[in-house]
């Protein structure tokens, strides 16, 4: 098993039951072929740095977790059947050391997070 | 030629032989910033982290320019290069002429 870090952007036009129902798939997918979640994030809508599909602005969303190389076959190949995923990329997760707990799939709730404001709170302080 | 003019230049020689003399000297070695802080992963969602080492074109500063050493060099580069696949920094940003 080794540590991965899926990212997906999904289109603006996504509503928030939209979200939900994508985050809860993906998280299916993961845990149903014996992967591990270990963290989801989200960072909400976001805007883009140049245009995809002739769309400004993205919802973001940051899955990790452990599995085998299947899933993340499988994982990819939902990503890119998916209509509401403008774009995707699963990468190895460096940061890991593979101990993390896993979460349960049923209740699995992305975090939000806003590094813009961080940021920004980080320039006033 | 009055007498501030020529004080004027007067200064500008000075200034001039003080550069050459430094010129001269060795460029003191520039450190890497990435070794300073110790850095081990630099992560692609780090926009703002990236956006320093980038021009404003969009493109990854040299190395000859930032002192980044080829270890972090190597990292930057391809946290870059993730982070512009998922838009979070530009490919290239073009200005309007």
């Amino acid at each position: 098993m080794r540590s991965y870090e899926c990212a997906v952007i999904l289109y603006p036009a996504v509503t928030d039951d939209g979200l939900k129902a994508s985050t809860a798939k993906y998280v299916d997918i993961i845990a149903g072929r014996g992967g591990a979640i270990t963290k989801v994030e989200t960072w909400g809508k976001r805007r883009l740095s140049y245009e995809i599909m002739h769309q400004l602005d993205g919802h973001y969303f940051f899955y990790r977790f452990r599995g085998d190389s299947p899933l993340v076959a499988e994982l990819a190949r939902q990503l890119r059947i998916d209509e509401g995923v403008l774009r995707h990329m699963i990468v190895r997760d460096e940061l890991a050391n593979g101990t993390e707990p896993a979460l349960d799939p049923a209740t699995v709730e992305p975090t939000l997070r806003q590094p813009e404001r961080e940021r920004e709170e980080e320039y006033r302080g | 030629m009055g007498r501030a003019a020529r004080k004027k230049g007067e200064k500008k020689e000075d200034k001039g032989e003080k550069r050459e003399k430094r010129d001269k000297r060795p460029m003191r070695k520039k450190k890497c910033k990435f070794c300073l802080d110790r850095v081990t992963y630099l992560d692609y969602k780090d926009e703002r982290r990236l956006r320093r080492f980038m021009t404003d074109r969009g493109k990854i500063t040299p190395r000859r320019i930032t002192g980044t050493c080829a270890k972090h060099q190597r990292m930057l580069a391809s946290a870059v290069k993730r982070a512009r696949l998922i838009a979070l920094v530009p490919y290239v940003r073009e200005y309007y002429r």
